[in-house]
């Protein structure tokens, strides 16, 4: 490569640069010169274009920076609109979880398990023989068992 | 009295009506996860591209800006991608309701099933009692866990379908945004390589010229090994080539270091987008999967999330 070639390339890609480009087309041209700064020969006149490359760069990477910035704002709003709808559709979905996870088939369990207690007490009364007693389990227990079968119906 | 296994019976057709009614909520803790896993991602992008641009001077409209200037690109693109991590708050808040609807949904079967429990020993320790409790009470567990089921069912529907227009505009402008900031983590790291680019250049000739110098010293003392003051100049020859070649070393490990920087940062934008892209289509799947009354297929997205975590704590520990 020629001084004058390298010169010629470094020019046409600097040339080339828009405005209008967008950060992956100016990375592009940034990946372009340095890939020419690589290819540069070993001679000190090749110099100057490899430090104009160096000093170039950071250039482009400032319009990279102000089209990537351009570009987030021009999608803020999308963005937060997104974000809304996502937290009203949250707010929703978290009021029916409370709506579902109720604990009463937990307290008609609790109250079956105190009625089994009962039983055990009065199948304990009989063997002892204290049948007026008993007698006083078994309409207890009654009720504890209506009790629990309305309590069960009402679930 | 019905028997333990006449109970497990009527609970096994439960589930079997459940199941052949479609109505199994589905699983939603792979969904909640890669939402987890994008969301950190969204940090760690921002943390990868944005936060090092605080401490540099930048190019604005052929003006440098020094860092802490209010036209310094960095205080924007901060305020900018805090909107993203704010969506991404919203995302995972959405998911983790989700989440909880599965949760809430399987607490109450477990409940049924404790229910289920006390009717089967209340049955037993009551002869003749028992047959009724126990039909009484299977009904009601039957049903109660059917309306649970069909309820949760039906509100996560609703919910994947409400939120679904949001989650792919989320997932659109974030696949962008994961693009664009590639661009913002590759530029300042391609202006490192282009100064270490031009620095290296009279290192490598001033290294060449003297490992040539170094080369001839040597011949000439191979030639005439009992001239001394040959050897001494080999010597001095030696030490500054020495000397020479470390400096180029180093300067070729930090330019090795700044193109491992990149490649690894590329690797981590590219798995973000794949994630992000999973994650759209397996909400959409999700919506699908409701339509048609079956279970959602989340294969894709818990391996393109498996990758993506991977690499986050790659880049954590590095």
């Amino acid at each position: 490569m020629t001084f004058q070639e390298a010169q010629t390339k470094f020019s046409t890609i600097v040339g080339s640069l828009t405005t209008t480009m967008s950060s992956g087309d100016l990375l592009q041209k940034q990946r372009d010169l340095l890939a020419l700064q690589n290819r540069l020969p070993e001679s000190a006149e090749f110099d100057v274009i490899a430090n104009a490359i160096s000093d170039f760069s950071p250039k482009l990477t400032g319009m990279i920076a102000q089209g990537v910035l351009d570009s987030l704002k021009s999608r803020d709003a999308a963005i937060q609109g997104a974000s809304n709808l996502l937290t009203q559709v949250a707010n929703q979905a978290n009021a029916n979880e409370k709506t579902i996870s109720f604990t009463k088939p937990k307290l008609i369990a609790a109250a079956l398990n105190e009625t089994v207690s009962q039983l055990q007490k009065l199948r304990a009364t009989v063997k002892g023989e204290d049948f007026e007693q008993a007698l006083a389990k078994v309409d207890a227990l009654a009720t504890l068992i209506e009790n629990v079968r309305s309590s069960i119906k009402a679930s | 009295m019905i028997s333990a296994l006449k109970m497990g019976g009527l609970s096994m057709g439960m589930i079997a009506v459940l199941g052949l009614s479609g109505c199994a909520t589905p699983d939603l803790k792979p969904f909640a996860g890669a939402s987890k896993t994008i969301s950190l991602s969204v940090s760690k992008g921002g943390d990868l591209a944005i936060k090092p641009l605080a401490k540099i001077p930048m190019w604005v409209n052929d003006n440098l800006v020094e860092p802490g200037d209010t036209n310094h690109p960095y205080t924007t693109l901060k305020a900018s991608w805090a909107e993203r991590r704010k969506v991404m708050d919203a995302v995972l808040v959405y998911s983790a309701a989700l989440e909880a609807i599965s949760d809430a949904a399987a607490q109450r079967n477990q409940n049924a099933t404790q229910l289920v429990g006390s009717v089967q020993q209340l049955a037993s320790a009551v002869p003749g009692y028992g047959a009724a409790f126990n039909s009484a009470g299977t009904l009601v567990v039957e049903g109660l866990d059917i309306t649970v089921e069909v309820k949760a069912w039906h509100d996560m529907r609703h919910a994947v379908e409400a939120a679904d227009p949001a989650v792919q505009l989320v997932a659109q402008g974030i696949k962008k945004d994961f693009t664009e900031i590639s661009h913002l983590y590759e530029a300042p790291l391609n202006d490192q390589l282009a100064k270490l680019g031009a620095a290296m250049r009279p290192i490598v000739r001033f290294e060449h010229a003297l490992r040539d110098q170094r080369d001839a010293q040597r011949k000439l003392v191979e030639a005439d090994p009992g001239d001394s003051s040959k050897g001494s100049e080999l010597t001095r020859l030696d030490g500054l080539y020495a000397t020479a070649a470390a400096d180029l070393g180093q300067i070729r490990s930090e330019r090795a270091k700044v193109e491992d920087a990149i490649a690894q940062g590329m690797e981590f934008f590219e798995s973000a987008i794949q994630a992000v892209d999973a994650w759209a289509a397996a909400n959409d799947e999700l919506v699908k999967a409701f339509k048609e009354h079956r279970t959602p297929n989340l294969t894709l997205l818990i391996a393109r999330a498996e990758e993506l975590n991977g690499i986050v704590n790659q880049l954590k520990t590095n």
